[in-house]
């Protein structure tokens, strides 16, 4: 009954929002705006442009707020608009582009036990280069296939395939330099 | 393949985390919505101008098109009537043409004959002047002016014709001079009549209106008049 509650509760504000009632948008924006800026901070290290994509996207949240159709969820459409977003400024501002490589293998990461700090993640999501960086934020956390990241960023499905084999290299050895430096070899 | 044990860590962690924003962020998007609310009752007007204006310009072009078929189909006419006349003067210029390059050669013999009587003439001069041989030098110079008088008939006749075939050239220029100097004054007529046609409709229109209001009024009362001159009858 909560749920269906909620439900009901959201789609009113929903509804005022799309009226411009000036409470019911910042009601939305303080619900979602943590988690839509921790999304930014992934794929922009400064977090002060990180914030700056996540009002402009905001912004094309509340202009497109009337075509939500209701079929799945707000959370989920109000992410889909932020992670589109941080693409087209990583595209645009830092003019990212992509070696057409076609190489990648299929072998998946080492089996790896230890746990790792948000800190030390985005640590190393940070030390990769924005076009393995967003690659692998597409395809390993939103859950893209490479036939939608290819469409998203413009490049072959190959390359994003090529794109997330490097990611995941790079990101093994960032791994190793952490696990070495934390059991204190260096 | 294993799922990554690495990348669910990954994924579980980052989408679990929250960062706050600054104070001033939402002041920004506040100023953002509120700039673009402002904005949005300005269009209305702006895609009212646009269609009214829109419109405007399909009537007239309507208008203008009309007009510019019935010009175009008595052109065609015009210019299907002129070239049966050229063909016709063609034919009479051409055995004209004879004629003139048969009365050029008769020319030429005359000039000829009028070089050798001035020549003739010249040399009398210098010796005794003969009075019979001036009056055949003036004879002959007669007879030649004359015979260039019936030459130059024809030629007279050649430029006759030849006008008359510039006519019938120059008629379709003139024609279409003439078709737009009277397609404009028909244009002005037209004008004129449709204005007229329309009030005279309106008023058509008014009056049959009228006409009816008056007639049902009329009915009515005669109707109610019956009534209450009936009223005691049953």
């Amino acid at each position: 009954m909560k749920v269906i509650i909620l439900h009901q509760e959201e789609n009113e504000i929903i509804q005022l929002a799309v009226a411009n009632n000036r409470h019911a948008q910042q009601e939305i924006y303080s619900q979602f705006s943590p988690k839509m800026l921790s999304i930014c901070r992934q794929y922009i290290k400064d977090i002060h442009q990180a914030e700056d994509v996540m009002i402009t996207a905001f912004m094309k949240v509340f202009t497109n707020l009337k075509n939500f159709e209701h079929k799945g969820s707000f959370e989920g459409w109000i992410r889909k608009i932020i992670v589109n977003e941080c693409i087209s400024f990583i595209r645009v501002q830092k003019k990212v582009s992509f070696l057409d490589d076609k190489y990648y293998d299929e072998e998946s990461f080492n089996y790896i036990e230890s746990q790792f700090s948000v800190e030390d993640i985005q640590f190393l999501i940070d030390s990769l280069p924005d076009g393995y960086k967003m690659v692998f934020n597409l395809y390993a956390i939103e859950g893209y296939k490479h036939q939608e990241i290819a469409k998203m960023l413009g490049i072959n499905e190959g390359t994003s395939k090529s794109q997330l084999s490097h990611a995941r290299k790079m990101l093994q050895t960032q791994i190793n330099k952490l696990k070495n430096h934390e059991n204190g070899t260096e | 393949m294993e799922p990554n044990n690495i990348e669910n860590q990954i994924r579980e962690k980052l989408n679990s985390r929250e960062i706050q924003p600054s104070t001033q962020a939402w002041d920004r998007l506040d100023a953002m919505l509120t700039v673009a609310e402002t904005k949005k009752p300005r269009r209305n007007f702006y895609w009212l101008a646009i269609a009214a204006s829109f419109i405007v310009f399909l009537t007239v072009g309507t208008l203008f098109f009309n007009e510019n078929a019935k010009e175009t189909r008595s052109i065609k006419s015009v210019v299907i009537e002129n070239k049966t006349q050229k063909t016709s003067s063609e034919a009479a210029i051409e055995t004209i043409q004879k004629d003139v390059n048969a009365t050029e050669k008769v020319l030429k013999k005359t000039t000829k004959a009028l070089v050798q009587t001035q020549n003739k003439g010249n040399m009398n001069d210098n010796d005794n002047v003969n009075s019979n041989d001036n009056d055949n030098i003036k004879n002959q110079t007669a007879k030649t002016e004359e015979a260039i008088a019936i030459v130059i008939q024809p030629n007279d006749k050649i430029e006759q014709i030849a006008n008359q075939g510039k006519l019938n050239y120059i008629d379709v220029d003139d024609l279409l001079a003439s078709v737009e100097k009277t397609s404009k004054t028909e244009k002005s007529s037209v004008k004129i009549n449709s204005a007229a046609l329309l009030n005279e409709i309106d008023g058509e229109l008014e009056l049959t209106f009228r006409e009816k209001t008056l007639n049902t009024i009329t009915k009515k009362y005669k109707e109610a008049k019956v009534a209450i001159a009936n009223r005691n009858n049953q």
